[in-house]
């Protein structure tokens, strides 16, 4: 059933054009029809967890494409199964006035079912087949406004992406070569703990580490994510806060639990050059947010930020660690998605520049309110969501000791404060300095179809705020390798 | 019973505010709007009155993760804090009843007002360091819009300010907890606090840094050298019963997380002669001796009442740092006078500022001999801050002075047994320096030309709602000056199980 | 008697003070009511408990509640002496005021402080331990403040601003003084302090605290160095507040004095010393600066003063002469008892003076009172007890301190110690005593031989000059004072034995025969002294010859003794500038511009330095105080500038480069600048200006170009992945 899951939507997406809707409705209602039919399938196959492996077709009798469903594996398909149907949503409402939004449609139900792809790959072989899928895949929507900077933002991200894989396919190699198969084993391939030449195996894993690093949008390989937020909001919505970053994340919780052993790693060059990255970006992130005037550059400079923070959890090499980075993981998705999505609809109005916000709450009540409720969770004011994941991250870190866990949770706190401020205070500016005219109340509140999405979204982030029993014990359960 | 009045108190006056502020027909309407307000502290006040009464009880709200509860518990510190507050929230609200109607929007600001308070008591209810730092949050959070009520540019420009000082102290205290909940044998406050020294799992010299700078974080609150730029700026802006509160109440949400956290959750024997006692000493005294040099200097009353805060909250401080009991019997009593006091004498020039405009101290000549019973009040209230025998200032600055003189006596570094103690007693002195000559130019002084004497002709005694809470407050500062024996006792008992 | 009586003797007087003042806006004669009554009372019970206590019956009350610390009262024999003493004062300036306030303004302002204030002295009196002393100690200085601030005329509110500062000065060093004394000795009751400090090991430790509480008590007694509030103050007060003024208050520090001197330092030779030394100096400043006034209450000021420094060279021989001090112990007691008497009447009289002519210059009230009799005759006691003219009360107490000092020198002699500095002491205090003389025959020639020059017949037409209220306040004054002066042993020194116990000092063996030869000499001799130096001084330096022929009193008062003005002023000033730099240094720094602060200011800086280094030493200091500050103070707003500034400030919008791209234009402006330089210095026969910055433009296009053709060819992208295998093979090579 996971075949159908992976395949469906990109079969669908690849017969597109063939269709020629006229009018958007019947588009709409297809693309919909598409994206829920495959969370339907994935669904329940997600919250009940399979222990099937399916395997496509064998590249070589040793190597085969194949699909598995482990605990972390279901928490990203999860992720990406219930957004993405919101988010498909929001995209129909907000791309009304674009053109081929054929080719636009097409590619983007094409990238749901990679991305469900990379969730369900059981080795590396298959988690690096769709990745590279997933670059060429989202180039198009990257460059889909067509004017001269969203071309030229493709091109870098094309660039970076390509150099990344490279990178990628050399850690694949080591992998193959020293550990006979890729397939993923909670806590390592058993062959590489025999205790060869562990040396290799650390180079090896620092190089897949820069591979996956750059859709990670780790400090040096990130400048990519930035620029891309000129792409149109549904794209940088889903892609940059959910499916593409959060593969990137993915692979590389994939690469350090799964392949390289962590009891390989812990204590070496190997886990103190990343985490040390990790800690810089998170702090890196944040001054460079704060820097930005343009709303959405500056969520994009959040979410590099963000990022890390689920790295340095998986870095840490304990169960605890990838738990908070896990937990991370979901909350930041939600509450990234919410936030890049009010971004949307006040670019539809035409408010794109932080200091255009003033005064914005009698003019769209519903959106200022979630932004606000959004830049609270995500700076961590404690019943709401960020404090869960920042919490259990600086548990473990402390539970760690040691020099850079320590900074680690330094960096954690400088960010929060910085998110406040770069967060916070917009959102208590729109509340109350007398924006650049007077608005009427209601005056620039768009439709259902974008507010829907924000309010579904922010209702299931209030839930999970107040009974995170539910979600935390699943985790608790993933990241102790449970299936 | 008792577990589900402290919900209640928590629930109560946010409930009231939040009706406040969206039912239009209480909201809208002044009359019922300050019977429904009155109403509703009158019942908080019994309803703390009967927490105090009840035994200590702990009531879990909800869980954020499984060791992370979110708990009230009614404990002796807690319920001394609580009742000071809603006795300084009411007086500011029936005072604010007359003085708002010549502000714009009142709806917004009584239902903040009554948001902020409740969360306040849940603050001094918390159980756990997590319930504190998210009421602590909280409270900058609601209490912003008392700041920013009258939206000029320069109120806006100070809440902000205000917000930053604030998030980024409260994440400073955020990182003390990260190591201390991990670090603790309870995640409960404990009597004397409760953490495993043996197994800690990060280097004493690392928690030690970490405490200092949790410390300071909460201490920016209570506006402590490094973190008290935004109180000068944020109080004068406010207009006045707000700014009584802020300056009065929520420098005391400071104050409490400092406590917690030195003596309910460290204890004081990690802490006692290192390099951090010595550090935040030093903070303190230079907070006392800078704000009461720069409310000499400063001309506009309200401001000159800031700095005054800072020091004197300061003064607090130093007495809690001191590690002794009687030291900390003196701070709690100071925490009392304090918020008596200053909330008196924000209300003072809230009277003033309603009946004539006036904000700059060389203004108020003559204004004496027509609001005699307001000023009469003031100079009572300022002889009690000063420290004068009656009034009840002597007491807490005899016994923090004299727990500076035992508890330092053995510490490592001599230079501070006489330094500490000297520079409170000159602190005392530029006290007078900065509140007498506002009540010698009120009494004693002509006004220079004639334009201020005619307006000086029609000035009369504010409306019976004004001075009421002013000579309630003033009673109680002396009436708690002469006769404070119970309250010592209270303050010693729980002094002795601390230290 | 129920002891719960003792603590109604403060509480009352302090409760009438509200009806006082109430009553006083509806009629001012009914509230003057109120306040002689509540003095009537006040004088009748003390009088009483000073008769229980003269056989011994004394009565104690602890409350220990108030006020956290507890209050503790007792009236024993030197108490209740002055309780009695002080009422009886207040009763008879309760009495003069109607009169003297007639058209004077604000009564119930008065009234209720005047109240207020006999309370808290009459609590300091009642007080047994140095808290419960404080606690009404702080009150009274406060509530005396609206006397010296009654007529509100920028004199006035000078005076008393200085007498306030003092106050508090004086209130928060006793403070400190209090709180090291408490754990040393343990308890502050001053029964059980002399037996605490007699086991305290070693006495050097009680020297700080002690010091601390003598400046304390010695401000408000109007001791040598704290001693400028007091020539101001007086004159502006109404005179029957400044006849309270220097005759009780300035008790009230003495005795503070006296329980310090008596009860923690007993018969310690080194405090003896210091209070000798302190009261020589207060003594002698006194009457010079009294000798040289021309101002009639001025002078009575600084008279009080120097009789001060009488009380304390008395204690200090006590303290001196140990075990065997009688005479000293007996004479501070009555020099104490007659100095208040005299000042109540020399003021009143001063105060009819005031309500005939309102003024108090000695050329406007010459002769005033060449035809009254009546006034006559009360200055005239007043001025010769004062002066020390046997058969009148100043003699008695004058003559047993003069006794005392001679004694302490026969006994140094008989110990072979040589005396020289005692007996140098002893020649001051007849000098003085002289200069006492000296004054008191200038005010008394002035008022009532000299002619005024101008006024002088509607003068001596104002016969019905006092109400019978004010004359029998006057004469009774005079009389109680005659009285003591007549027979001595019968009436000075049984109260004199009823106080000493509590001064720790026994009666004398043999009583002091007062007319004796020796002390009848001594007495004559400072008497001579005295004439002598009015004929010269006063009659030939201070009475001038004016243009118009007539005697002017000319004021010789010199401004740099003016120990207020020369010293303490500026030094408030200097401390206050510093503080406030040290202020704005933690609190202000917003402001802070690095160009206009490094650059502009310290060239400014120069300029102040070079024109003028004296005053530099002040405003320099403040001004690098400021500049300082500006870099330190206000930490986090500096650092959120500064950030702000730098690493978060918004990217600037690139402005527009005229030709090829920022960093080209950039070099080529640099190069520019070198070559302008490079031809200024060699002259070069024609200046060839060639323009780098288009010449760098121009080759950036070029590279640009060229890279772009190589990027879009497809060899590009293949030329980096053999690139990438290069080096993996080289890698794998390599291991």
């Amino acid at each position: 059933m996971l075949i159908f899951a992976v395949l469906f939507p990109m079969a669908a997406g690849a017969l597109f054009p063939l269709f020629r809707f006229k009018e958007d409705k019947s588009r709409g209602l297809y693309v919909m029809a598409v994206v829920l039919i495959t969370s339907a399938v994935a669904l329940p196959q997600i919250i009940l967890g399979t222990a099937a492996r399916e395997i496509l077709f064998q590249i070589t009798e040793t190597l085969p494409i194949a699909f598995r469903l482990d605990g972390v594996g279901r928490i990203f398909a999860g992720i990406v199964a219930v957004l993405w149907p919101l988010s498909s949503l929001y995209a129909l409402e907000y791309m009304q006035h674009e053109k081929n939004l054929d080719a636009f449609f097409s590619f983007y139900t094409i990238c749901f079912g990679v991305t469900l792809g990379i969730a369900c790959a059981s080795n590396l072989m298959t988690l690096y087949l769709f990745y590279e899928l997933m670059t060429l895949i989202t180039l198009p929507l990257v460059m889909h406004g067509g004017s001269q900077r969203s071309v030229r933002a493709g091109l870098k991200y094309l660039y970076y992406s390509i150099g990344g894989a490279a990178l990628a396919f050399i850690g694949l190699v080591y992998v193959i070569y020293y550990g006979g198969t890729t397939e993923f084993a909670y806590g390592g391939v058993s062959v590489f703990t025999a205790g060869q030449t562990e040396h290799n195996m650390r180079i090896g894993y620092l190089i897949c580490f820069f591979g996956f690093g750059v859709k990670a949008a780790v400090f040096p390989l990130h400048d990519w994510l930035p620029d891309a937020s000129v792409a149109p909001t549904p794209v940088t919505a889903l892609l940059h806060a959910v499916a593409v970053v959060k593969s990137g994340v993915f692979a590389i919780i994939r690469i350090t639990w799964f392949t390289f052993a962590p009891a390989l790693l812990a204590g070496t060059f190997a886990q103190y050059i990343p985490l040390a990255l990790c800690v810089f970006t998170i702090v890196y992130g944040c001054t460079m947010a704060l820097k930005e005037q343009n709303l959405k550059r500056r969520l994009a400079y959040s979410t590099v930020s963000n990022l890390s923070y689920i790295l340095f959890g998986a870095l840490l090499m304990t169960s605890q660690g990838l738990r908070g980075g896990l937990m991370h993981m979901v909350y930041h998705a939600v509450m990234k998605i919410t936030l890049f999505l009010c971004a949307g609809v006040y670019l539809q109005k035409g408010v794109e520049y932080v200091q255009d916000m003033r005064g914005l709450h009698r003019a769209m009540p519903v959106a200022t309110a979630v932004f606000a409720l959004g830049s609270l969770a995500m700076t961590g004011i404690p019943p709401l969501l960020g404090f869960g994941s920042k919490w259990a991250l600086a548990e473990a870190a402390v539970f760690e000791g040691g020099l850079l866990p320590v900074a680690g949770i330094v960096a954690l706190v400088i960010s929060a404060t910085l998110t406040a401020f770069y967060l916070i205070i917009p959102s208590v500016s729109t509340y109350v300095s007398r924006g650049v005219k007077a608005y009427a109340p209601g005056e620039l509140s768009s439709g259902w179809k974008a507010l829907s999405p924000l309010l579904i979204i922010s209702l299931v982030m209030m839930f999970f705020s107040f009974w995170p029993m539910l979600l935390t014990d699943f985790i608790t359960y993933a990241a102790a390798g449970g299936l | 019973m008792n577990g589900f009045l402290m919900v209640v108190a928590l629930v109560l006056p946010v409930l009231a505010g939040l009706m406040v502020g969206f039912v239009p027909q209480i909201g809208l309407h002044r009359k019922t709007r300050s019977i429904f307000v009155g109403a509703a502290l009158a019942l908080q006040c019994l309803i703390v009155v009967l927490i105090a009464l009840g035994g200590e009880k702990t009531v879990v709200i909800l869980h954020l993760s499984e060791n992370l509860p979110i708990a009230l518990r009614s404990d002796t510190l807690g319920v001394i804090f609580s009742l000071i507050m809603t006795a300084m929230w009411t007086a500011s609200a029936f005072f604010a009843f007359s003085y708002m109607t010549h502000e714009k929007n009142e709806k917004t600001y009584y239902a903040f007002f009554m948001m902020t308070l409740g969360v306040l008591m849940a603050l001094c209810f918390a159980a756990t360091l997590v319930t504190m730092y998210l009421f602590f949050e909280a409270v900058t959070l609601l209490s912003l819009e008392l700041v920013l009520h009258e939206r000029t540019k320069e109120s806006i420009a100070a809440s902000i300010k205000y917000l930053i000082y604030s998030v980024a102290g409260a994440t400073m205290g955020l990182l003390g907890i990260f190591f201390l909940v991990p670090n603790t044998t309870s995640s409960y406050f404990v009597l004397g606090g409760s953490l495993n020294v043996e197994a800690l799992t990060v280097a004493p010299s690392a928690l030690l840094g970490v405490l200092f700078l949790t410390i300071v974080g909460f201490s920016t609150k209570a506006g402590m050298f490094p973190m008290h730029g935004w109180l000068p700026t944020a109080h004068p802006v406010a207009p006045s019963p707000a700014s009584a509160v802020l300056s009065g109440v929520i420098t005391k949400a400071g104050v409490i997380c400092v406590i917690r956290v030195i003596y309910y959750s460290v204890g004081v024997e990690f802490l006692r002669g290192t390099w951090v006692q010595m550090a935040l000493l030093t903070l303190a005294t230079v907070t006392v001796f800078m704000g009461s040099m720069m409310a000499l200097n400063e001309s506009l009353l309200k401001k000159r009442l800031a700095f005054s805060s800072v020091s004197q909250v300061s003064y607090i401080l130093c007495g809690l740092f001191l590690f002794d009991r009687t030291a900390l019997t003196g701070a709690l009593l100071h925490v009392i006078f304090h918020a008596l006091i200053k909330d008196g004498l924000f209300l003072f020039a809230g009277a003033v500022i309603f009946k004539t405009g006036y904000t700059y101290v060389d203004q108020l000549k003559g204004l004496g001999r027509k609001m005699p019973v307001v000023f009469l009040c003031f100079t009572i209230l300022s002889l009690g801050l000063i420290g004068i025998p009656p009034t009840g200032g002597f007491i807490s600055k005899w016994y923090i002075a004299e727990g500076a003189i035992a508890g330092l006596s053995h510490f490592p570094v001599p230079v501070f047994t006489w330094l500490v103690p000297a520079i409170l007693l000159i602190s005392a002195l530029l006290t007078a320096g900065y509140l007498l000559p506002v009540s010698i130019t009120g009494f004693f002084s002509q006004p220079d030309e004639e334009a201020s004497q005619a307006k000086l002709n029609e000035v009369c005694e504010p409306c019976r709602l004004m001075t009421v809470p002013l000579i309630i407050l003033t009673l109680a500062v002396v009436f708690l000056g002469v006769f404070p024996n119970l309250m010592i006792d209270i303050f010693d008992s729980l002094a002795a199980l601390l230290v | 008697m129920p002891t719960i009586l003792l603590i109604f003797l403060p509480l009352v007087p302090m409760m009438a003070s509200v009806p006082g003042y109430l009553l006083a806006k509806k009629s001012k004669s009914a509230a003057y009511a109120v306040l002689i009554s509540i003095c009537l009372a006040a004088t009748l019970l003390s009088g009483f408990l000073f008769l229980r206590a003269l056989n011994y019956r004394f009565l104690t009350q602890e409350s220990p509640g108030i006020c956290a610390l507890g209050l503790s009262l007792r009236a024993d024999g030197f108490r209740s002496l002055y309780l009695f003493v002080a009422s009886f004062m207040w009763l008879m300036t309760s009495l003069f005021t109607p009169e003297y306030l007639a058209h004077g303004h604000r009564h119930g302002r008065y009234i209720f402080f005047t109240l207020f204030t006999f309370g808290a002295t009459l609590g300091v009196f009642l007080s047994d331990d140095l808290i419960t002393a404080f606690v009404f100690f702080e009150i009274m200085s406060f509530t005396s403040y609206p006397w010296v601030a009654h007529e509100e005329n920028p004199a006035a509110m000078r005076a008393a601003a200085t007498y306030l500062a003092i106050a508090i000065l004086g209130g928060m060093a006793m403070l400190m003084g209090l709180m090291m004394l408490r754990p040393m000795l343990g308890t502050l009751s001053f029964e059980r302090l002399l037996s605490a400090a007699q086991e305290m090991p070693d006495k050097g430790q009680l020297y700080v605290p002690s010091l601390l509480i003598l400046a304390g008590f010695g401000a408000k007694a109007g001791m040598f160095p704290l001693h400028v509030w007091l020539p101001k103050a007086h004159p502006v007060a109404p005179a029957p507040a400044s006849a309270l003024l220097s005759g009780i208050l300035t008790k009230v520090g003495v005795f503070g004095i006296l329980v310090i001197s008596c009860r923690v330092l007993l018969h310690d030779a080194a405090w003896g010393n210091l209070l000798l030394i302190l009261g020589l100096i207060t003594m002698f400043a006194g009457a010079f600066l009294a000798l040289l006034s021309v101002d009639l209450k001025r002078t009575l000021a600084c008279s009080s003063m120097s009789q001060i420094g009488f009380i304390l060279v008395g204690i200090g021989m006590q303290g001196l002469l140990g075990e065997h001090n009688a005479l000293a112990a007996q004479g501070t007691i009555l020099h104490m008892l007659n100095h208040s008497l005299i000042k109540l009447t020399l003021f009143m009289a001063a105060g009819a003076v005031y309500i005939g002519v309102h003024k108090l210059d000695l050329n406007e009230i010459r002769g005033y009172g060449r035809k009254k009799p009546f006034l006559h005759l009360c200055f005239l006691i007043g001025a010769a007890s004062i002066s020390g003219i046997p058969l009148f009360s100043g003699y008695v107490s004058k003559t047993l301190l003069h006794e005392s000092i001679v004694e302490y020198v026969v006994h140094l002699q008989h110990l072979g110690e040589n005396a020289f500095w005692y007996q140098t002491a002893e020649w001051v205090f007849v000098i003085t005593g002289g200069m006492t003389f000296a004054y008191m025959l200038k005010l008394y020639f002035a008022l009532f031989w000299e002619k005024n020059n101008r006024r002088q017949t509607d003068m001596d037409s104002l016969c019905r000059y006092l109400k019978p209220l004010s004359r029998f306040a006057l004469g009774g004054a005079a009389l109680v004072l005659f009285i003591l002066g007549i027979r001595p042993q019968l009436s000075m020194t049984p109260l004199a034995n009823a106080a000493l116990p509590f001064m720790n000092a026994h009666a004398p063996e043999h009583a002091v025969d007062y007319f004796s030869a020796v002390n009848l000499l001594g007495t004559g001799k400072s008497l001579l002294i005295g004439l002598l130096l009015y004929l010269t001084l006063v009659r030939l330096w201070l009475v001038q010859k004016q243009a118009d022929g007539k005697s002017h009193y000319v004021d010789r008062k010199p401004i740099w003794l003016d120990l207020e003005d020369s010293v303490y002023r500026p030094l408030l000033h200097l401390v206050v500038a510093i503080g406030g730099a040290f202020a704005t240094l933690c609190h202000r720094l917003p402001e802070f511009d690095p160009l206009r602060h490094m650059v502009v200011i310290p060239a400014k800086g120069v300029a102040v330095l070079l024109n003028g280094l004296p005053d530099l030493l002040f405003f320099g200091m403040r001004y690098l105080g400021k500049l300082f500050a500006r870099v330190f103070s206000g930490l986090l707003d500096c650092i959120a500038a500064l950030m702000g500034r730098t690493v978060f400030a918004p990217p600037k919008p690139q402005q527009p480069v005229p030709i090829g791209n920022r960093f080209t234009y950039t070099l080529g402006r640099i190069f520019n600048f070198l070559a302008g330089i490079f031809k200024r210095m060699r002259r070069h026969s024609q200046p060839v200006v060639r323009k780098y910055t288009y010449l760098f433009a121009a080759l950036w296009e070029e590279i640009k170009t060229n890279f772009n053709k190589v990027s879009q060819s497809l060899s590009f992208s293949l030329m980096l992945f053999s690139i990438g295998l290069l080096i993996t093979l080289v890698y794998l090579m390599a291991r």
